[in-house]
């Protein structure tokens, strides 16, 4: 071991925008978290209901056995017009909900879920509720895979490519939302430990509800004739998800609990680039992942100008990676360390990020028990140190908010948006501040803007004054002076960027997020909505194991 | 009905603010609110009593001016503006205790008083005329209901911590408080106009194409 330690990436580099909207998932996603898991305890999947006519209508239960405790998805299939069917958030019909349940329920819990789930937002919940979701068919797709099945046929290929799942999500509620469980109940299980594991776990069962759906419909419209959807087609789909607006300001309002994830890619991306040598074994299984990705980045299809771009150039530095291995470094001497250095400059942030996560794959032993730090501990609840002079304020604003202290705030195009939540749809929205009346209703979604306005409040007074006397005179700064007071010991906490100007893309804050469930194939539909793929080539529930827990993401190269 | 601690904590936020608080403010709300249903205590309906009270008013007059005895100008103090100094001020209970005149809504003082006992990671006790309470920031010991108003208290170091009250994972509140609270929390909403509409600020208005 020549001992040479890695710095961590600096806060000023990954928190912007541009870099956040960039990033991948990796060994530390919350999907890959959870697969590996159930591979390693070995859960026990059970069918023990399945209700459905051949429509889809009707109820099924599947049971999920860890080592010390059972859930349960409940799930409802509907028979939803054509018309009604839509991503939006605020729909109120869906081809399909779900709830999942804290152990087995019995006649009278399905009941009463019966007459909750499927109203969603409009129902209630109970503290054996875990997570509330739903889910629409694809409906380009799902009529195809139907017809093709009933006839004795498979599907198309290139159609099932070109969509990639047979239903999308359009909410994955958890943590308290409508009367379900509170997170703080549930986050000393093992299995919660990490964040939105109950939710990554949901959307593994709609998945193999949503296989076993497609074949029973089938089955009834082709009878003797109809045919199972070959396995290998099966586990390329993954669950779709819509996202709007709404999943952008979490990473704001949530900054504790974003810290900590950021900090922990970022820690492994450290311990990663301060490995001395890389051994045969390790460089041939990020060589796999490399020409793996390859295979997946082709399958990212976007409709959208500038992510196809960004693709398209992503495709790029991937062979540029692969030639940079080719050529010659070699596993001594911090290779990774190196390769990274190199990627600052010759890659994209989209290639950078990516390699990023991908160094990570052959230390699995190295970097998987970050996983644990993921989570917050303090549920974002942070007591202001009211005893800290404005002197060392000061310092900490100026630190942390330096990017923001240069902004000419006054600037229309600067403060161009407004975040705000509706009174018509209950969900965050962003509003052109200088052309409608919202100013007044705006949420505390920009740090940057509040913090220059302290910081030059802070200035007026006296460096020796104390934060609990400056409060005192000014409440208004609080949010902000909290925020700052966090990054002493959350460097990640805030996006080193304006969440309010002209130029902001929410996609990006979505991204950022995305990426750490695991989600791929980033499809934006405009600059504040996206979908995604989630478990696309996972193996189903009863078929992981240990073998393959790990590198379902990466497609099996086609020859 | 049976709530969320997360739902109880969203509504104290948005109704805080709502009732024009400022964001920091509505922050402590929150938590104070949360920490007092997780101790089994139905802080909703003192919280709507308060934002009724303080609706429309300047915020100056019920917020603490520092003193042998902290007082409000207006003559009562808003315990979140008094809990957010007292949680500010911890340091200086620690040394001497602090004193403070006629409070509206005490019992929302008290997770402030938690806040700063963890914060100093001591006892403290909080005594007012007919009663008393004690918390080392994890528990609260709170023999009967304090009730609207207090003339004064006094918040100091105690040795002894007494039996804590049980913890609660749900909360309870009153309904009509939980109703008066909506109302506040519904004036952070921006009414829907023309004008956003025009402007597409939700963006995923996508019906499903595929």
């Amino acid at each position: 071991m020549s001992g040479r330690q890695a710095s961590l990436r600096d806060p000023s580099r990954v928190m912007r925008l541009a870099r956040l909207g960039s990033m991948h998932q990796s060994r530390l996603s919350f999907m890959r978290i959870l697969t590996r898991r159930i591979a390693r305890e070995n859960w026990k999947f059970t069918r023990t209901a399945f209700d459905l006519d051949e429509l889809g209508t009707g109820c099924a239960t599947y049971t999920v056995e860890g080592p010390e405790r059972t859930y349960s998805m409940v799930a409802f299939g509907h028979d939803l017009p054509d018309e009604m069917r839509s991503d939006r958030v605020i729909a109120e019909a869906w081809d399909a909900t779900f709830a999942l349940f804290d152990g087995v329920p019995d006649e009278t819990d399905v009941e009463r879920l019966a007459s909750n789930v499927p109203l969603q937002e409009a129902g209630r919940y109970s503290e054996r509720e875990l997570v509330v979701s739903r889910a629409n068919r694809s409906s380009r797709l799902w009529e195809h895979v139907v017809a093709a099945l009933a006839a004795g046929a498979q599907p198309d290929a290139e159609q099932l490519d070109a969509v990639g799942y047979l239903m999308r999500t359009t909410a994955v509620y958890g943590s308290g939302k409508f009367g379900a469980v509170d997170y703080s109940y549930i986050r000393n299980r093992p299995e919660f430990a990490t964040p939105f594991q109950a939710e990554m776990l949901l959307v593994f069962l709609v998945r193999a509800f949503v296989l076993d759906l497609v074949e029973h419909v089938a089955r009834c419209r082709g009878g003797g004739q109809a045919v199972a959807l070959d396995r290998d087609t099966a586990r390329k789909l993954g669950i779709g998800n819509a996202t709007g607006l709404g999943m952008a300001p979490f990473i704001v309002n949530h900054a504790g609990l974003f810290n900590n994830w950021i900090a922990a890619r970022e820690e492994a991306i450290r311990r990663v680039r301060s490995v001395p040598t890389a051994t045969g074994a390790e460089r041939a299984l990020f060589l796999d992942r490399l020409k793996r990705s390859e295979v997946l980045v082709r399958d990212w299809r976007s409709g959208d100008p500038v992510q196809r771009a960004k693709v398209d150039r992503l495709q790029l530095d991937l062979q540029l990676i692969k030639a940079r291995i080719d050529d010659g470094p070699t596993g001594e001497n911090c290779p990774w360390d190196r390769l990274v250095e190199w990627s600052e400059a010759a890659l994209s942030e989209e290639g950078q990020e990516c390699l990023a996560s991908l160094i990570l794959e052959p230390y699995g032993t190295l970097v998987d028990e970050l996983s644990e730090g993921m989570a917050d501990p303090d549920d974002g609840d942070v007591r202001i140190d009211g005893s800290m002079s404005l002197a060392e304020t000061c310092v900490l604003f100026r630190e942390h908010y330096g990017w923001a202290l240069e902004i000419d705030w006054t600037a229309p195009k600067e403060t161009a948006r407004a975040w705000y939540i509706s009174e018509e749809k209950l969900e965050p929205r962003l509003g052109e501040r200088h052309e409608e009346d919202i100013a007044e209703f705006e949420q505390p979604l920009s740090p940057g803007r509040d913090a220059a306005r302290a910081y030059a409040d802070l200035e007026r007074w006296s460096p020796s004054e104390s934060i609990a006397a400056f409060l005192l005179k000014h409440p208004e700064h609080r949010h902000v002076i909290r925020r700052a007071q966090m990054c002493r010991s959350a460097p990640y906490a805030e996006i080193h960027d304006n969440t309010i100007g002209a130029a902001m893309l929410p996609i990006d804050m979505m991204r950022a997020k995305l990426s750490f469930f695991g989600a791929t194939h980033f499809d934006p539909k405009s600059d504040r909505w996206v979908r995604i793929r989630m478990y696309a080539g996972a193996p189903y529930p009863g078929d992981l194991d240990p073998g393959n827990c790990e590198d379902w993401v990466y497609p099996e190269q086609v020859a | 009905m049976s709530r969320s601690l997360n739902e109880v904590e969203t509504i104290a936020w948005k109704a805080t603010r709502g009732a024009g608080y400022p964001w920091g403010i509505a922050e402590e709300a929150a938590a104070a609110v949360r920490w007092l249903a997780g101790r089994g205590i139905d802080g909703c309906p003192p919280l709507a009593s308060l934002l009724e009270r303080t609706d429309g008013s300047n915020l100056e007059d019920w917020s603490p001016d520092p003193g042998e005895i902290w007082t409000a100008p207006g003559g009562v103090l808003c315990p979140l503006m008094a809990g957010a100094a007292l949680s500010d001020h911890a340091r200086q209970v620690q040394q001497c205790g602090l004193e403070f005149g006629r409070m509206a809504s005490p019992v929302l003082f008290l997770p402030f008083v938690g806040r700063a006992a963890a914060g100093i990671g001591a006892i403290l006790q909080v005594t007012w005329p007919g009663g008393s309470s004690f918390t080392d920031g994890k528990g609260l010991a709170l023999p009967g209901d304090p009730g609207l108003d207090f003339d004064g208290l006094l918040v100091a170091v105690s040795r002894e911590m007494p039996e804590a009250r049980p913890g609660a994972g749900r909360a309870s509140p009153d309904s009509q408080a939980w109703d008066r609270l909506g109302e506040f929390a519904c004036r952070v909403h921006a009414p829907a106009s023309e004008a956003s509409r025009r402007f597409g600020a939700g963006g995923a208005d996508g019906i499903d194409g595929d």
